[in-house]
């Protein structure tokens, strides 16, 4: 894998953690409120559970492809 | 004494003449299937324009029809009147007035804020490396596709809570939540093809980072900054959700304004002022579109080619 692929495959994971980072948070926080204000707060916490499990494994594969060693053709 | 002819391009020239029957037509048959495409081309161009422009152009063509003509099915102009933008802008029965004063104070200052802000962070993500930044722009691209109505309920509920309920903030930091990922985007693209040697030529002349940025980059980057403010200004001045909820009777913006309009009877619904009110609050837009359009559409493709 040359340096600029790398770096464009880097930078595609940066993005998705982001994006699914946001929402992880958003929800996270939208079930910390339901909690405080003693309403019924599920989904959210399940949606915030599927979110923060998606970015975990999104963050393991980022490694795992990142650290995988060159081909002898550089791919 | 014997005669040699020599082949070469005289000779060939005479024996097979350039423009002969099968060129000739040839060259007709693409300059037909040519006039084909571009008569294609024309007429497809054409639907397209009449069809993004026909609801406007009935707008128009009610907006000046006199009331009792509402629903005359006539598609050109008739029983033509200007009494529908008296109504509209009659304070008896709306704040036409208020409301355009309204948008365009909170359009202004929204575009101003977002652009400051939305610029520094665009640059900072286009050309500072610093750890974490493809995550920051993911954060952003997040937050941009938030939907709005989900916030509705708890900025109701927040602005109430803190004594904001009505005022113009209450309106405004929404809004630079919504055109500040539009901003940072915009500009980022634009700041990532712009060349590095620019900026390596300013730093080798003396100019510190920020000189650089302010003398040499922003003044490359004004198309985009200028299409910038002019996307985020339009997306403030259209918008009406949280508006609906979040205004008083003071700080009410166009949109809610013309959502309220009421007919003379009960029930009624005044389509023909709502028309003229709707012309007066799209005509500055589309002439402000069309005073920078080339500013636009320069702004809008300058990040767009790599390499």
């Amino acid at each position: 894998m040359d340096g600029r692929r790398r770096r464009d495959l880097k930078e595609t994971f940066d993005l998705g953690l982001g994006f699914i980072g946001f929402f992880a948070v958003a929800f996270v926080g939208i079930t910390l409120y339901l909690e405080i204000a003693n309403k019924d707060a599920l989904a959210s916490s399940l949606t915030a559970l599927v979110l923060i499990l998606f970015e975990v494994g999104l963050w393991f594969l980022r490694r795992s492809v990142l650290n995988r060693p060159e081909g002898p053709d550089g791919s | 004494m014997s005669s040699t002819s020599v082949a070469g391009p005289a000779s060939a020239t005479a024996e097979r003449p350039v423009f002969d029957e099968l060129t000739l037509a040839k060259t007709r048959a693409r300059r037909r299937r040519a006039a084909g495409s571009a008569a294609r081309t024309a007429i497809q161009a054409a639907l397209i324009v009449i069809w993004c422009l026909l609801p406007f152009y009935w707008m128009i063509v009610t907006a000046f029809r006199d009331v009792g003509y509402t629903f005359e099915a006539n598609p050109l102009p008739d029983h033509v009147t200007l009494n529908n933008f008296a109504t509209a802008f009659d304070p008896a029965n709306n704040q036409l007035g208020l409301g355009l004063a309204n948008s365009l104070f909170i359009g202004t200052t929204v575009t101003i804020i977002a652009l400051v802000v939305g610029v520094f962070a665009a640059y900072a993500l286009a050309r500072l490396t610093f750890p974490g930044k493809g995550f920051v722009m993911g954060f952003v691209l997040g937050a941009s596709m938030f939907p709005g109505v989900a916030l509705l309920t708890p900025l109701f509920g927040l602005f109430t809570d803190i004594g904001w309920a009505g005022t113009y903030q209450a309106l405004i930091i929404p809004y630079i939540s919504g055109a500040l990922p539009l901003t940072v985007y915009t500009l980022n693209s634009f700041f990532r093809e712009m060349p590095w040697e620019l900026e390596e030529a300013a730093r080798i002349d003396g100019c510190t980072a920020a000189q650089a940025f302010r003398i040499v980059i922003l003044p490359l980057a004004a198309p985009a900054v200028f299409t910038t403010a002019i996307l985020a200004f339009i997306a403030s001045w259209n918008e009406y959700l949280l508006a609906s909820v979040l205004h008083s009777n003071q700080t009410q913006t166009v949109t809610t304004v013309i959502g309220q309009f009421t007919g003379s009877q009960p029930h009624q619904v005044p389509y023909t002022a709502t028309m003229a009110a709707g012309v007066v609050v799209t005509v500055p837009l589309i002439i402000l579109v069309l005073i920078f359009q080339r500013r636009i559409v320069a702004g809008l493709t300058a990040g767009g080619v790599k390499g």
